[in-house]
């Protein structure tokens, strides 16, 4: 198999159980990452899973520096088009405010400071919430994740100066 | 940024979603996409709809040719027509609960879609951290059209990312069948509170600062959006609606 999830060849034959396994272990992050645009885990799900078919329906143009970036790009553009058609999201649009609930009820209650990083990343505009996933939480090299939201890589720096700069109060605040 | 900046920062970031229920890869050999639950729901609910009406139709031609004269159920003409020498002229439409049997003949007045309305909101009177509104959606349309049942509702901040909205429906009043010619109004009223809840922030506001909202008129699927100029939504941005009324409303 020429594939790998590191790296990948355009034009590469894969039958159905090859590129299950490569996908399969994708498929959460293409979750969070579409949870990010939609606010709603069903939607969420529903934008990961669509992209697994249209990636095995394009399995012969995959392109980019990898196999990953290329699933996150195509799970963020489902995510924008079901985004749009919104009125899915105006019925469903209570499961942020259940994730917030959560977060009152584990290990993070209590914790000022925490809650109010993550009600900052809340509040930010889902763009530079998915720049700070991809690069700190999903350890993605700059040069993916640019490719992922089709900016340079020039671009996608600035775009995580900017938003580290707004949690970095609420970064500090914790550091002895 | 150091260590436990970093680590702090990326606990945060995973917590910013929910556990996923269901991740497994559809049948991928199956390369038609299968719908979705969503999408299957809708179109059994089309097709019951469809039947119903249906029903409906064959119903009230049932009883045309039973036991109710054939006056009581041809289709009523135009007021304009139907207004006969000697009698009062036509009466400028009025907003207000239709007849039930005006819904089920075949002239019943169209549901108005969202191209044929406007919405505004207006504050009303507040206090004690409780917030009340008045949404109105006026027809702006040049025919009369009719609404049912209750909008829904999404927040957005300043670049339009959805904020969150807990739209709960209240029963009582609940929804009416209301009537509007052109330039007439319907209308709900909307509350929430600005005091913080579970779960929310104590010491900071609780939810972001909504700067648009998107209605969902009854039965659509397009939205219309109008400013927000009033507080935030604590309670996970839960508002209560009412059912559609005629009218625009309390003045205050």
């Amino acid at each position: 198999m020429a594939v790998s999830n590191g790296s990948a060849t355009a034009g590469v034959t894969l039958d159905e159980l090859q590129f299950g396994n490569l996908i399969q272990p994708l498929m959460d992050r293409a979750y969070q990452v579409a949870y990010q645009v939609l606010g709603d885990r069903e939607a969420a799900q529903d934008a990961a899973q669509e992209a697994a078919i249209t990636a095995w329906q394009r399995r012969g143009q995959l392109r980019g520096p990898s196999l990953r970036s290329w699933f996150l790009k195509i799970t963020l553009n489902k995510a924008r088009a079901i985004r749009r058609r919104r009125w899915f999201t105006v019925i469903r649009s209570t499961s942020l405010a259940e994730r917030g609930r959560d977060l009152a009820g584990d290990a993070l209650e209590g914790v000022a400071d925490r809650l109010d990083l993550v009600v900052t990343l809340r509040r930010m505009p889902a763009a530079d919430r998915i720049t700070l996933l991809l690069l700190h939480a999903m350890d993605v090299p700059h040069a993916e994740a640019a490719h992922i939201l089709g900016l340079s890589e020039r671009g996608i720096r600035s775009r995580e100066r900017r938003a580290l700069r707004r949690i970095r109060p609420y970064l500090e605040q914790v550091q002895p | 940024m150091n260590d436990q900046a970093r680590g702090r920062l990326r606990t945060a970031l995973n917590a910013l979603t929910p556990p996923a229920e269901d991740l497994t890869i559809p049948d991928l050999q199956d390369s038609t996409r299968r719908p979705r639950l969503s999408e299957a729901v809708a179109i059994a609910a089309a097709c019951l709809l469809a039947l119903a009406a249906v029903g409906s139709m064959l119903w009230v031609r049932g009883l045309s040719s039973a036991s109710v004269p054939a006056t009581q159920v041809t289709p009523r003409p135009p007021a304009a027509t139907a207004a006969s020498p000697g009698t009062p002229g036509p009466q400028p439409p009025v907003p207000g609960l239709v007849p039930p049997s005006a819904a089920i003949t075949p002239t019943a007045t169209p549901r108005c879609h969202t191209s044929d309305l406007s919405a505004s909101l207006r504050p009303l009177n507040s206090g004690a951290g409780q917030r009340y509104a008045a949404l109105s959606l006026t027809n702006r349309s040049g025919h009369v059209c009719q609404v049912y049942g209750y909008v829904g509702m999404l927040l957005l901040d300043g670049n339009g990312t959805p904020l969150p909205t807990d739209v709960v429906r209240n029963a009582n009043p609940g929804p009416q069948i209301v009537s509007l010619a052109p330039g007439q109004s319907a209308f709900t009223l909307l509350h929430w509170t600005v005091v913080a809840g579970p779960g929310e922030s104590q010491t900071a506001q609780c939810e972001p600062q909504p700067v648009y909202v998107e209605i969902t008129p009854p039965d659509e699927t397009t939205q219309l959006v109008v400013g927000w100029n009033m507080q935030f939504v604590c309670l996970h941005g839960r508002i209560d609606v009412h059912g559609l009324a005629p009218g625009s409303g309390p003045a205050f």
